[in-house]
């Protein structure tokens, strides 16, 4: 199925801060993103990129010591979630946005059956003239939808607790609760990261089939470069908060734009590039206690110039789907040769 | 030590493992007595060997017992049966002190490195450790500055404790604390299982340089097949236990013959082939090893079952040159294309 022109969520600016000891983070210093009806976004980056900040923050999710400074974040280009109270974010959580974590067996109650969890997700969403009566049929729904994402014997699981089913069992019921209430998009953060591969597998093709029988939006969190090749249409590399590049994943996969992304992906060790030496990246993500100036990549980049240190790269357009956050690529890059040129 | 024994260990191999078997029996004596519980067979009947400066991964999903026969082959869990050697000697018949002799030629990498590392020393005293342990001579130490040099390391972390280290530099520690004692061989789960795509592959180019350096052999348990692809020369696929297939990584990897070996293969996400895949996922998930399947373990989850998997277990058997398969049809398997 290929991806409409609709959007089905807009972020504008939007600004994360984190709050610890008394000193302030600026975690995401403000990230615009757009999401299209039916497509499959992977969010790749490496831990404190602030992927899952971002993720969280989509969903007003954020922990108590974090807050959204700024910006907008647009659900189907009229609500915005950033001005929502608890009330109404409610009515957003589940029927327009569902969420997958990664680890299913914290998400699920240990001391309550399956079915009546998801009975309840049902329930909580209900018209409140219709709870009392409809506990029968989101049961039976609660069967089927157990069914559709593939768990044998849908009756028994209903009737079982979260500690009963393996791990693999858990996360496609954390798929199927997360469907019950037809949600637009589907917000996965590492939803395999804990699986072995032939369930990796499985779950993948699994949440494929039905973004493409519901049309279904996925934002897919994730730090495993091979999963995004599997699953996504389009990749979005954020770096230190930022994001730093865009693009269809075939494109951005075989030729990244910016520096970051093609050391990422010359990292993974594949059997094709077996005997070789993997590419790293020296260094470590810079401290966001301070403001950086400049490129935030800079300190790790190979090919830093003066330019980068001292003023943020621009957003271009670049190579044949891409937007990437780069200096090279920017205008920038016209005058730095120049200067050089005229340097030497 | 019979004679048989002896010969095992004697083609040069550091390690050779024969039939070794690991059991976990449940509950105390007395419910062991009156249940039917015959316990978990971990480890059943795996035979296998390093050969210096070699790499041999074992893969396998959670439960396949890889890390059992880590801890078994540096003599760390008890043994039920078969053998363990390290130059020839077993060390299923030693005693603890002789047994901590051998592993100072063959050491343990574990997978998490902050619970490895005692929260309560310095990195400094973490890297001497060893030596006081084995009573190293000071003449044939490293130093703690040399050992942060070869794990890569700048030597202002000898002062840390391991709260302060990020994953990577936690996971570096425990190397150069492996390394420390110049072992032959180093023995790894999950080396850079948790850790970024970036910091996983220095430890990758890590561990290729010092094998070039050093000879170092390596015995890599994961359950990251690219990881093995990218590193082993041999592989070893273990499923509920047993080894089902082994060879040359090439081999395994190219031209698989277990129906499993496929499987996981099959399920690999890979950056360069997103097209679709036409091997079948291996369906359902791997049983618990307290109650394995009759027959071949893998039965209830393989496409090409029939009568004889489900009551007759397959031995390995040497279907090419170097490459064993525990499969009764692994001829039909072969014919069709690889995945």
């Amino acid at each position: 199925m290929t991806p409409g022109d609709e959007v089905v969520l807009a972020l504008e600016n939007v600004g994360v801060e984190y709050e610890s000891r008394g000193t302030t983070m600026r975690v995401l210093p403000g990230v615009s993103l757009e999401l299209r009806r039916g497509e499959v976004v992977g969010l790749v980056g490496e831990s404190g990129s602030g992927k899952s900040t971002l993720a969280l923050a989509i969903l007003r999710l954020l922990p108590a010591n974090g807050r959204i400074v700024g910006g907008q974040i647009l659900l189907d280009g009229s609500i915005d979630l950033t001005g929502l109270g608890e009330e109404a974010l409610r009515e957003m959580r589940g029927p327009k946005i569902a969420m997958v974590f990664q680890d299913p067996l914290t998400s699920l109650n240990p001391t309550f059956k399956i079915g009546g969890q998801m009975v309840d997700v049902q329930a909580a969403h209900a018209p409140r003239r219709a709870r009392r009566v409809d506990r029968k049929a989101f049961l039976e729904k609660a069967v089927s939808l157990l069914g559709k994402v593939g768990l044998p014997d849908p009756d028994q699981i209903v009737r079982s607790y979260p500690h009963q089913l393996s791990g693999g069992m858990r996360q496609r019921v954390m798929i199927a609760m997360a469907l019950s209430l037809e949600p637009e998009l589907l917000i996965a953060d590492e939803p395999t990261s804990a699986l072995d591969v032939t369930l990796e597998a499985q779950i993948l093709a699994l949440l494929r089939s039905i973004q493409a029988s519901r049309n279904l939006t996925i934002l897919f969190v994730t730090h495993d470069l091979n999963v995004v090749a599997q699953i996504c249409d389009r990749v979005v590399v954020m770096y230190a908060g930022e994001i730093v590049e865009q693009g269809g994943v075939l494109d951005v996969f075989e030729h990244p734009q910016h520096p970051y992304s093609e050391a990422l992906l010359q990292a993974v060790p594949t059997r094709r590039n077996r005997g070789r030496t993997l590419a790293t990246i020296p260094g470590q993500v810079p401290s966001l206690l301070r403001e950086v100036r400049g490129c935030r990549f800079a300190d790790r980049c190979g090919y830093t110039k003066q330019c980068c240190r001292t003023e943020s790269p621009p957003v271009v357009a670049s190579g044949a789907s891409q937007a990437v956050r780069c200096h090279m690529r920017g205008p920038a890059t016209l005058w730095e040769s120049q200067e050089e040129k005229a340097q030497t | 030590m019979s004679a048989s024994i002896s010969t095992i260990g004697s083609g040069g191999s550091l390690l050779a493992v024969s039939d070794l078997r690991v059991v976990f029996s449940g509950g105390g004596p007395v419910s062991r007595l009156f249940s039917k519980d015959k316990g978990v067979r971990a480890v059943d009947g795996v035979s296998l060997e390093v050969a210096p400066s070699e790499i041999v991964g074992i893969v396998g999903e959670s439960g396949s017992g890889k890390t059992t026969l880590a801890l078994a082959a540096l003599g760390l869990t008890h043994v039920t049966g078969g053998h363990v050697l390290h130059g020839g000697e077993d060390i299923t018949r030693l005693g603890a002190a002789r047994i901590r002799r051998v592993r100072r030629n063959a050491v343990m990498i574990f997978q998490d490195p902050h619970s490895s590392l005692s929260p309560r020393m310095r990195v400094s005293s973490l890297l001497l450790e060893p030596y006081f342990i084995h009573k190293v001579p000071e003449s044939e130490r490293y130093g703690v500055a040399e050992l942060l040099e070869m794990v890569e390391l700048p030597s202002r972390l000898a002062g840390l404790y391991p709260h302060e280290l990020s994953g990577g530099q936690a996971r570096r520690v425990g190397i150069a604390r492996a390394l420390s004692l110049r072992p032959r061989l180093i023995v790894a789960d999950e080396p850079t299982t948790g850790l970024d795509v970036s910091a996983a592959s220095s430890i990758l180019n890590l561990l290729q340089s010092l094998r070039v350096s050093y000879g170092t052999a390596y015995l890599i348990i994961t359950h990251a097949l690219n990881v093995v692809g990218y590193l082993a020369d041999r592989i070893a696929v273990m499923y509920l236990g047993r080894i089902v297939e082994s060879g040359p990584a090439e081999q395994i990897y190219d031209a698989p013959l277990h129906p499993y070996t496929r499987a996981l293969i099959a399920a690999i996400p890979e950056m360069d082939s997103r097209s679709g895949k036409k091997e079948p996922f291996a369906s359902g998930e791997i049983p618990s090893p307290r109650d394995p399947p009759p027959g071949c373990h893998f039965h209830p989850r393989c496409p090409f079952a029939e009568q004889t998997c489900r009551s007759v277990a397959p031995l390995l058997e040497e279907a090419r040159p170097n490459q064993s398969v525990a499969c009764h049809r692994w001829q039909e398997v072969a014919s069709r294309e690889a995945p």
